[in-house]
């Protein structure tokens, strides 16, 4: 079972570009492209600051592949 | 993938190293050697080729390392002592850092008693190749940096 995230979703949506997200939530632009490719699942502490961005709370952000609708 | 590229610089830079410390060995002999004796009008001869290539390719890997640490690390004070391919940017940077750090000491652990025996061959090629045991234990942090190399190009992906 994986943890998938609607991060490209919300950030298109957001009008946001990998590197402003990147450097919005202090990481590097790779690490935006792993996690929308959903190669990488972050820390509690990046997710936070990811759902603070988006102004969501995190399960609507990153949820179980089995919970998908 | 500058950790790549860097981890390549290493491995040259280890590699010239082994060179130059190969033809030291035959001056520590030479030195020896005259001290047996010191009629002898001279102390050691020595081809200085490897020594000119190591600190002339190291000298400019060093640089470059300097100036990239300088411009872009946070506490360049600590980052002066990290070697160049430990890329920890963020949390994602760290954790493939970790994973090679651990393929490497694993790879130390299989690659120690292989080194090992290899050196049991010495007696053999003692004399055509009598900085053999510079070469062998060169081996070890090759090992170690390959290995690191190849995780680090696995993980990033």
């Amino acid at each position: 079972m994986e943890i998938k995230n609607r991060v490209k979703e919300l950030r298109a949506r957001h009008n946001l570009t990998q590197g402003e997200l990147a450097d919005d939530v202090d990481v590097t632009r790779q690490t935006i492209v792993a996690l929308e490719k959903g190669n990488y699942v972050p820390s509690l502490m990046l997710a936070m600051k990811i759902a603070r961005i988006f102004k969501l709370p995190i399960e609507e952000i990153f949820y179980w592949e089995d919970d998908e609708v | 993938m500058k950790a790549l590229r860097n981890g390549f610089s290493i491995i040259i830079m280890l590699i010239l190293f082994g060179w130059a410390m190969s033809v030291f060995y035959y001056v520590s002999i030479d030195i020896v050697e005259f001290f047996k004796d010191t009629s002898r009008d001279y102390l050691f001869e020595v081809n200085i080729m490897p020594f000119i290539a190591f600190f002339t390719i190291g000298g400019f890997v060093a640089f470059l390392s300097f100036r990239h640490k300088k411009r872009n690390s946070k506490e360049f004070s600590k980052a002066i002592w990290l070697p160049d391919e430990f890329a920890e940017n963020d949390e994602r940077e760290q954790l493939i850092t970790a994973r090679a750090c651990r393929a490497a000491y694993i790879s130390m652990l299989y690659a120690f008693p292989v080194i090992t025996v290899l050196l049991l061959f010495y007696p053999f090629v003692s004399e055509t190749i009598p900085y053999y045991p510079i070469i062998v234990f060169s081996l070890l942090p090759l090992t170690q940096i390959l290995t690191y190399l190849i995780s680090w190009q696995k993980n990033y992906g």
